[in-house]
């Protein structure tokens, strides 16, 4: 099963992993290497992650924001201005992030079930 | 006052009021990537703030910060930072700080190991329009906007979406632009973002007046109606978006940034120049140019 979020094209790239949700800094350490960063703002605090982050998936948030011009630099693929993102992907689901069309696909299935039901 | 070349030293304070200033301290501070390019946009002749740069505190730049301020005339100061080695988790500032405060105010930034600027006041919650204008190439641009009451940081530190969005084509110098994609933000998007910033306000009211603490958005409403920033609650249910002439004159000026910045030895691949048109009479200020490549210290991702 999975479902799409849809948000503004960022950073180009497309890139499959695991979400993290990051409410603040104090949980950045939560984000392994290869894996999303999944954020509420763009805030530039998000671009200490930059370093092994896959990708990046914000609520709100512009393409002009210092975090995504940073990414963009990078290379990682970003999609940020979904609205929700943060509350409607599970923790640990594997997403996949399409940074040149916006669009964000979440798979409902198996370890990010588990991982949901073990909050 | 430090004006002669011969005499100046990075230790000094130094007023910047013109371009032969501007260059000056580019030469003294050039390596600070964010007040480089607030010393650019004054080389590049486009509407910035006077300001002085504060690198280090004492009775003598005290004096003369405040001459600097007395000159204006003004008694309080834009108070910015930047920092050779700059982090994501940078302290952030543009709080307008009371001339009697100054000096802890400065101090706090400077036992950081940053480099304090100090610009002539201006208010964050006066803001008719911000925007930023990116490039990534000469012919093509993207402009981010955000509405009334809302302001540049906004933008940069991603704590809205825009308001409107616009990719514009720029063609050739002495071509007409064309907008070439537009989308304006709507109804309830707007009022969750107007509720946001309310938010972020009374935060901010807070950094600037500690004795604040604990202000709540209806709180923050009064404090705007009080200190008569009406901006913000007069455009309480939904985004006028900025007229054309006014956005014409800012690619006006943006429009050939590529090229002029390259001619200054500025040569990147992209960069965003942040703006905002202050007051009712929409009076442009220019902020700062980021370049993606300068802005922040990142760990090395091979590894």
């Amino acid at each position: 099963m999975a479902f799409e979020i849809k948000g503004r094209a960022a950073s180009p790239g497309v890139y499959r992993g695991v979400a993290r949700i990051l409410t603040d800094q104090r949980n950045f350490g939560r984000l392994r290497k290869g894996e999303v960063a999944v954020s509420h703002t763009a805030s530039p605090e998000l671009v200490l992650v930059l370093d092994r982050a896959g990708a990046v998936v914000t609520d709100i948030g512009g393409v002009l924001s210092h975090l995504v011009v940073v990414a963009r630099g990078l290379g990682v693929p970003a999609v940020v201005a979904t609205d929700n993102a943060s509350a409607r992907i599970p923790d640990g689901a594997i997403i996949t992030v399409d940074g040149s069309t916006g669009k964000v696909t979440v798979q409902t299935t198996g370890a990010a079930r588990r991982s949901v039901s073990g909050q | 006052m430090s004006t002669a070349r011969g005499k100046l030293r990075t230790e000094n304070a130094v007023v910047i009021a013109d371009k032969a200033a501007a260059e000056i301290g580019t030469e003294l501070f050039g390596k600070y990537n964010k007040l480089r390019s607030w010393l650019l946009l004054w080389r590049l002749g486009l509407p910035t703030l006077r300001g002085v740069i504060v690198p280090a505190w004492s009775n003598d730049i005290a004096s003369e910060v405040r001459l600097f301020a007395r000159g204006i005339p003004a008694s309080a100061l834009l108070l910015r930072s930047d920092s050779l080695n700059e982090r994501g988790d940078y302290l952030p500032a543009g709080d307008l700080v009371n001339l009697a405060d100054l000096d802890v105010a400065c101090c706090r930034y400077l036992e950081l190991g940053r480099l304090v600027f100090l610009l002539e006041p201006r208010s964050r919650f006066d803001d008719l329009y911000s925007l930023s204008v990116g490039f990534s190439t000469s012919t093509s641009a993207v402009v981010e906007i955000v509405g009334p009451g809302f302001d540049a940081s906004d933008l940069k530190r991603g704590d809205a979406s825009p308001h409107q969005w616009l990719s514009v084509e720029l063609g050739q110098p002495g071509d007409d632009w064309r907008v070439t994609g537009e989308k304006t933000i709507q109804g309830g998007h707007y009022r969750q973002s107007w509720e946001a910033r309310l938010t972020k306000v009374a935060r901010l009211i807070e950094n600037e007046d500690r004795s604040l603490h604990g202000l709540d958005v209806r709180a923050a409403e009064e404090w705007l109606k009080k200190h008569q920033y009406p901006l913000l609650l007069e455009h309480r249910e939904r985004y006028p978006p900025i007229p054309r002439q006014r956005l014409k004159a800012i690619l006006a000026q943006t429009r050939d940034l590529p090229l002029r910045l390259a001619s200054l030895g500025e040569q990147h691949a992209a960069f965003v120049v942040s703006l905002s048109l202050l007051g009712k009479n929409a009076a442009p200020v220019y902020w700062d140019i980021v370049w993606p490549s300068a802005k922040f210290v990142i760990g090395d991702r091979k590894t």
